[in-house]
């Protein structure tokens, strides 16, 4: 093999952002989903703490919905989306994906860490106890977040990147088959859980409430999208300076043995 | 303690995580590009 050819096999990666433009954290378009989503949050606050009516059984315990079902659904989606992202990571090798299911693990662990800790401050009004380790929602749940959890540790043990990733991957999809436990669970175990079925569909909540808990949802939801993308970015230009670092140590290490 | 304790706990933990959350995202993707215009062999320095 000659030295150039050598030396183009390490050439110096181009630096892009994901879609092949230049790598930048920030555009208009996140500039304006954050400002709407502070807007949103705001809103959600003033309506959930202030406007909306306390619930004839649980008083004014009942305001933690708003911040503990958004959670709920917004840590399954993320959860979903790193499902997603393994899956074609494992299929297609995908570093896109590989990215992406990366981004939504960490943004779900956030959001599945708040369910478990608003759910805690809401059962100790509504139960009487933070915990209880008989209902079977509770315990699924804790597996899940522990699972992902495991799923970013796997990402920080470092290694080969592919290796790595295809790793994380089956993490990622051991996950996702208990989502529907989760959800499902106080359906098939309805006498082993302390939680009801679902408040948006039995048709319970006063129509202020409802209103506000469908903004959360939206707002959360933007949040979510706010973090995914920027979590991405940072993801994204984080593997490019590595494979940069990476193409310039081997250069230099070539240049070293040729002299 | 009152309820208004557990519901003001519950939305103080999920507001302040987010926000620290975020900031965090926003001072990363910051330094990420900060190395990125700092290298030596970037176009345009």
């Amino acid at each position: 093999m000659t030295s150039e050819s050598a030396d183009a096999e390490v050439a110096e990666p181009r630096i892009t952002g994901y879609l092949g433009g230049p790598a930048r954290i920030s555009t208009r378009f996140t500039f304006w989903l954050g400002v709407s989503t502070l807007i949103g949050f705001a809103a959600v606050a003033a309506l959930g703490l202030l406007a909306a009516p306390a619930d004839d059984v649980q008083g004014d315990a009942v305001r933690i919905i708003f911040v503990h079902v958004p959670s709920a659904l917004g840590a399954y989606a993320a959860f979903a989306v790193t499902a997603a992202g393994s899956l074609m990571w494992l299929w297609r090798r995908s570093l896109w994906w590989d990215t992406a299911a990366h981004a939504a693990a960490e943004v779900g662990v956030l959001l599945c860490g708040l369910t478990l800790v608003t759910g805690m401050l809401w059962g100790r009004p509504t139960w009487g106890t933070y915990w209880e380790w008989g209902d079977v929602r509770l315990v699924t749940t804790l597996i899940l977040f522990l699972v992902m959890v495991g799923y970013l540790s796997v990402r920080a043990l470092g290694g080969d990147s592919a290796s790595v990733a295809t790793r994380a991957a089956v993490v990622g999809l051991i996950g996702a088959v208990n989502i529907p436990i989760v959800n499902r669970s106080v359906t098939w175990w309805a006498n082993r859980t302390l939680h009801q079925e679902s408040s948006l569909t039995d048709g319970k909540l006063e129509d202020l409430t409802l209103f506000t808990l469908v903004l959360a949802f939206v707002v959360c939801a933007m949040a979510i999208l706010w973090m995914m993308i920027h979590r991405f970015r940072v993801g994204w230009l984080e593997r490019q300076i590595s494979d940069r670092d990476l193409s310039e140590a081997l250069r230099a290490r070539r240049a070293e043995v040729r002299q | 303690m009152s309820h208004a304790c557990y519901v003001l706990g519950a939305w103080g933990v999920t507001l302040a995580s987010v926000a620290f959350y975020a900031v965090t995202l926003m001072i990363r993707g910051r330094r990420m590009m900060r190395r990125l215009r700092d290298h030596p062999d970037q176009p345009g320095r």
